[in-house]
């Protein structure tokens, strides 16, 4: 019997989507609300090979073997509203950490289909490594340059004409373009190597995988970073699902597998003469403002795929 | 020019340096995190086309990609030292960004790494103890019983314990000598790990030796000779 287990706040909407689609189908699951932390418990022991222990939500407990499949969208469980008020170090903060890190590494050792496991979704913590391994499937990364020379950049800038620059982490990852008032602090670059790249233009595609399906969806926007439209003064994104042309739709299924993802949303860019540019793999997708604007049914992927079911579980 | 980076206190760096060149790897040279953190100049390019590097180290040396013929790499971590100056609320910031830029330019080595840095390690990836008992089961080795309210009170260093310590080094498996299905079970733990080189703790059980813990970065000292033999083939390609 296939029981899913749903990770995250119940609320948050893509979490909400898959839920509703395992209602719709009946298909058995249970949900570890992070927010309820203080009503669950986890135990287990790995021994001879078999994983073997239960996962107690409230007044139910559930043995581990009977869950096959999972759906992760976790919060860092630091910034819980349940311990807004709570120093470091309480009691409260120290069981909400031992029950996420009890189901963290569950999840990590688990069988069955985790969507996505943590191992698995580093890659995007490093934008120009994750660059190095997706120019391996065919598509194109835009020159990219990570220095704590200014010199460098401006010869760099010299070469691409127009460049922007972001973190080279996953953390306060906004685009924003190196303007010449920009220039004006360009030596605050030999702190710490910034990165920086060339500005591409072409026609946004955000393509989400799920196993084997492919959703891809044309955004039209006129910010330079379309995730982030107010503070540039553009308006908000025009989305319209497309469908791929040529091979990409395969390469993309085969980036993804080989990240060890099962689900993940890839940032393309197509340009005129058809080649494309993709600029990162997200293993964490918000994948429901696409579907709220295309109808696609990414979340009824989702679902299927835990379930082991459909095309998306070939 | 090969390469060993690792933390300038790790003795089996110093050891490895005379060690390789005593066994015929030409030019190795020994660079410190500590000297690629603070080097004067950084210059790493990513494109369709490939990666490189150029940094100019705090003593005047300068380091190409290209004239890198492969590297030992055993850095586990950046010190707290590097990010020091930093300001107390970007230091988190700061030290993430520096971790993702290690990760990139290490896996712009072109040549043969031991071992590639990982997201989860830029030595090779770390792993939680659960998750190494995991792979060692499936790797036909015995290991000790894994309870989820183990280590709550810390990790132990993965290679702590007094039993026998084996290390992994591309095909091969050097140190203490081990039963010929244990070897095997190494090496296969080592692939699946995608570790090429590992160093792997026994203890004695009832039953015989049981997996303890595995680490990327190990005590390459422990394998004396064979283990520099076995470094300088794995870095050759000769495996």
């Amino acid at each position: 019997m296939t029981v899913v287990l749903l990770c995250g706040i119940p609320s948050e909407t893509p979490l909400a989507m898959v839920r509703a689609e395992l209602v719709g189908s009946g298909t058995p699951h249970v949900t570890f609300n992070q927010r309820s932390f203080a009503e669950a418990d986890m135990s287990y022991e790995l021994s001879g090979g078999e994983l073997h222990g239960y996962l107690r939500v409230g007044q139910v407990e559930h043995r581990l073997q009977d869950l096959s499949a999972a759906f992760v969208r976790l919060m860092d469980d630091r910034f819980l509203p349940e311990l807004s008020a709570e120093p470091p170090g309480s009691a409260l903060r120290n069981r909400c950490r031992q029950v996420h890190d009890a189901l963290i590494r569950w999840l990590e050792i688990a069988p069955g289909r985790i969507v996505n496991r943590y191992g698995a979704m580093g890659s995007n913590g490093s934008k120009p490594y994750q660059a190095q391994l997706i120019t391996k499937y065919g598509f194109r990364t835009p020159p990219t340059l990570v220095t704590n020379d200014p010199a460098a950049v401006l010869a760099f800038r010299r070469t691409h004409g127009r460049v922007v620059y972001k973190s080279t982490s996953g953390v306060r990852s906004i685009v924003s373009e190196l303007t010449d008032e920009e220039l004006a602090r360009l030596d605050r670059v030999t702190a710490c190597p910034t990165q920086f790249q060339a500005y591409v233009e072409g026609d946004n595609v955000r393509v989400h995988v799920v196993g084997q399906d492919v959703y891809a969806t044309a955004v039209s926007c006129d910010a330079l970073d379309y995730r982030y439209p107010r503070g540039s003064g553009a308006g908000p994104a025009a989305l319209t699902a497309i469908d791929l042309p040529g091979d990409i739709a395969e390469r993309a299924i085969e980036l993804t597998a080989d990240l060890g993802l099962a689900f993940a949303g890839l940032d393309l860019m197509i340009e005129g003469d058809g080649s494309v540019y993709c600029f990162e793999v997200n293993p964490s997708p918000a994948f429901s403002y696409y579907q709220q604007h295309t109808g696609q049914p990414i979340a009824r992927s989702v679902a299927a795929y835990l379930t082991g079911v459909g095309r998306a579980s070939a | 020019m090969w390469v060993i980076l690792a933390d300038r206190t790790d003795p089996t760096a110093w050891w490895a340096k005379q060690g390789l060149a005593a066994h015929g790897l030409e030019s190795v040279e020994l660079l410190t995190v500590e000297e690629l953190a603070g080097a004067t100049r950084w210059v790493h390019t990513v494109a369709s086309d490939g990666a490189w590097f150029e940094a100019r180290l705090p003593d005047g040396r300068v380091l190409h990609s290209e004239d890198l013929a492969g590297a030992l790499n055993r850095i586990r971590h950046l010190p707290a030292t590097v990010v020091a100056p930093i300001e107390p609320s970007d230091r988190d910031y700061v030290t993430q960004e520096l971790h993702a830029f290690f990760l990139s330019w290490i896996t712009a080595i072109h040549g043969p790494v031991l071992n590639r840095a990982t997201p989860q390690g830029l030595g090779g990836s770390w792993r939680h103890p659960s998750e190494w008992a995991r792979l060692a089961g499936l790797c036909g080795l015995p290991h000790r019983t894994y309870h989820s309210g183990d280590h709550l009170d810390g990790l132990p260093h993965p290679l702590a314990g007094s039993g026998p310590l084996a290390i992994v080094i591309g095909d091969r498996v050097v140190g203490d000598q081990l039963a010929a299905d244990l070897e095997a079970g190494c090496v296969a733990l080592a692939r699946r790990a995608r570790t090429p080189l590992l160093g792997i703790r026994f203890a004695w059980a009832p039953e015989g030796l049981e997996f303890v813990g595995a680490d990327p970065v190990p005590p390459l000292e422990h394998g004396g000779d064979d283990a520099l033999e076995a470094l300088v083939l794995a870095l050759r390609g000769q495996q």
